[in-house]
């Protein structure tokens, strides 16, 4: 008898080392051979049929990942084979708009991800990512007749080809750094967002990534556009099933927040643990407008993410809030890079790591303040915690002042779970075990209440379950 | 690795008290149970960056108080690194920079603490006070903590000179000049009291008057 789904992942959650880790089985489509070079380069552009333009753009962003050295800071990159992994693979001919069209084995993934019930009860509309291409979307129909896009990248170079050309790699050129390179060099799927002049979006419009063949690169590229007055929030969660060898995500995300426009783009990483995590995200921020990102990295062997923030024109505003918790074998280097071009521009970090069980976690910042932007105001905070003795912590926040009228401040702090703490919970009754989880969850909750209420409950519970046998 | 050209070693059991009037390159050794009080008190700037390292062994206390005074193109390049390498030290930086003209501060703090540095307790800050919108600050100040019963922090603050406190400070009848040379002394002098030996607090005194 076969097992109820629930009851399957139910035991997967509470017995699974890493509680996504199913396999699913998908005839692919299409599946790129693994040598990276011009002929994967063009086979890819042709395989989706894209315009001449867009596989110029490819090849010569293969050239410049080709030229540029692989970072020497940071995390340990000198494992990633670049000839080895998938660069495309294309699980079903198009792009479903029914869910009961969509592949069964793919629907099954989903169902034990629970993608269709967070839909059903909270979110907006839903594109969800099931290797490289979007295999189920859904669109509120208001939403579609207040003129608001919401695509896959792939379909959106077809459908809108030139506002895609007006913004596509213009906020992260190909040049940016490698990985950015490889990307604009073998970038399929992502999501592409496009809000028009005075359009409100209230609901969270989600999309759910999932690598699923091994050893498979997943190089998606999301481009968001929020046009004047206008404001949206975006959420990407990660999940990917564990293989033996090991995975690269290189991803693009670039958006553009115009005259008084507001986004907010929430990230929720728990990708398997052996999977390399570079990803690129950058903003640009016009006059009056605002620009949160929410970033919550608990996955991945190594991640290295900096979301970005370019304040450009006056009264603009940035925010970025950002948690990650490292375990065994991983390291977390993340941060956040602002960067304050016009004047009446603030700004606001507040980043919170976790190190347990020999992990490593980095948070690595900019702070950056151009000359002749006046009256700025900016804060950065960074608290880390460490629960053992074989864990580490790491801070390096930068910060350039190239000018006098600014009011700027930094704190970081690195401690563990405080004994006085401890001792009052248990002299309530509460047990050790308990106690710690709640100082944990505390401490966390000031980046978790950005979050929408059911990833909020899911962080927690993964908390719970992560801070199981960790007492510091 | 920068060549470091002096080397200072505070011996077991003893408490030191030193003022600097610039900044080299310095390598400082503490013994086990010892307190160092140092004051680095600057107008001088170089065009090398300099390093000056502390390691701290058991029981060790570093008080460490740089003052930077950067007028005119005077360039103020350097690094300090506090490695805790054993249980029960403490350090405390406290880097105050006040920056005119075209002058350049670029700090580069480094707390290290390692597996062997159980109770350490280390903070260290950098607040600078720009007075040109010609001058530069750049600040990184890092942490890398291997051992988990520790506390440390760091803390970085940029900002000018408070219109409101220079505005309180005239109504009460103080010229704008004395105003700004109270608010000035307030910034420089506010982080000196945590030195209790008294000779020292004088040198220090005498130094900052400008």
């Amino acid at each position: 008898m076969a097992i109820p789904k629930r009851t399957k992942r139910l035991i997967d959650t509470t017995f699974g080392d890493y509680k996504f880790g199913f396999k699913s089985t998908v005839d692919n489509y299409f599946v790129s051979h693994k040598h990276l070079d011009e002929s994967l380069v063009k086979e890819i552009s042709e395989q989706k049929k894209e315009p001449s333009w867009m596989t110029d753009f490819r090849l010569k962003s293969l050239g410049i990942f080709n030229k540029k050295p692989l970072p020497t800071w940071g995390g340990d990159l000198s494992r990633i084979n670049f000839n080895t992994l998938h660069y495309y693979i294309k699980p079903q001919d198009s792009t479903k708009t029914a869910w009961n069209k969509v592949d069964p084995n793919i629907k099954e993934a989903f169902d034990t991800l629970g993608v269709r019930e967070a839909e059903k009860e909270f979110m907006a509309g839903l594109g969800a990512q099931f290797d490289s291409e979007v295999v189920y979307k859904s669109v509120q129909d208001a939403l579609s007749k207040q003129g608001v896009i919401f695509d896959s990248t792939d379909n959106a170079l077809r459908n809108h080809p030139e506002l895609f050309k007006e913004y596509f790699g213009k906020i992260v050129p190909a040049n940016d750094n490698k990985f950015a390179a490889l990307n604009s060099a073998v970038w399929s799927g992502g999501t592409f967002i496009y809000v028009p002049k005075g359009v409100h979006i209230d609901l969270p419009l989600q999309a759910y990534f999932r690598i699923n063949t091994e050893s498979m690169g997943q190089f998606e590229r999301t481009l968001i556009i929020a046009d004047e007055d206008s404001s949206v929030h975006y959420i990407e969660g990660c999940t990917a099933p564990i293989y033996s060898s090991n995975s690269l995500h290189a991803a693009v995300v670039e958006i553009i927040v115009k005259k008084n426009a507001k986004v907010k783009y929430t990230t929720l990483q728990d990708w398997a643990h052996n999977i390399y995590n570079l990803v690129t995200k950058r903003s640009f921020v016009y006059e009056n407008g605002e620009m949160i990102w929410v970033d919550c990295n608990m996955g991945s062997q190594l991640t290295m993410k900096y979301p970005a923030i370019y304040l450009l024109g006056k009264g603009a505003k940035g925010e970025v809030h950002s948690l990650a918790i490292a375990s065994k074998n991983q390291h977390q280097d993340a941060g956040s890079k602002i960067i304050h071009g016009a004047s009446n521009t603030s700004s606001l970090v507040s980043a919170k790591s976790i190190s347990k069980d020999g992990g490593r976690s980095s948070y690595r910042g900019l702070l950056k303040v151009n000359k002749g932007a006046k009256n700025i105001k900016s804060k950065v905070s960074c608290d880390a915690l460490i629960l053992d003795k074989i864990s580490r912590s790491d801070t390096y926040p930068l910060m350039k002042i190239d000018e006098e009228d600014v009011s700027i401040a930094h704190e970081a702090t690195v401690s563990k779970i405080g004994e006085e703490e401890l001792f009052y919970l248990m002299s309530r009754g509460i047990s050790e075990q308990e106690a710690s989880s709640m100082i944990v969850n505390g401490f966390a909750e000031p980046i978790i209440k950005h979050l929408p209420m059911e990833y909020a409950i899911e962080l927690n519970r993964l908390l719970e379950l992560e801070m199981t046998g960790s007492v510091g | 690795m920068e060549k470091l050209q002096k080397k200072l070693v505070i011996k077991e059991n003893s408490t030191k008290n030193i003022l600097l009037t610039d900044i080299d390159n310095t390598e400082i050794y503490l013994n086990k149970n010892t307190v160092l009080n140092l004051a680095i008190v600057t107008k001088k700037g170089s065009i090398e960056p300099k390093n000056i390292n502390f390691t701290l062994e058991e029981n060790s206390h570093l008080n460490f108080l740089t003052i930077i005074l950067g007028k005119k193109n005077n360039k103020f390049l350097f690094t300090t690194t506090a490695n805790h390498i054993s249980k029960n030290t403490t350090s405390n930086c406290i880097i105050k920079s006040a920056i005119f003209d075209e002058s350049i501060v670029d700090y580069k703090g480094k707390i290290k603490i390692t597996d062997e540095g159980e109770n350490t307790v280390s903070h260290l800050t950098h607040k600078s006070l720009m007075f040109s919108e010609n001058a530069k600050v750049n600040t990184l100040p890092s942490l890398e903590i291997e051992a988990d019963s520790v506390k440390a922090g760091h803390s970085a603050s940029v900002g000018k000179m408070d219109e409101e406190m220079l505005f309180y400070l005239q109504s009460r009848g103080l010229n704008t000049n004395s105003a700004k040379n109270l608010l000035l002394r307030s910034f420089l002098e506010e982080d000196i009291e945590q030195f209790n030996d008294k000779n020292l607090l004088q040198l220090i005194k005498k130094e900052l008057i400008i």
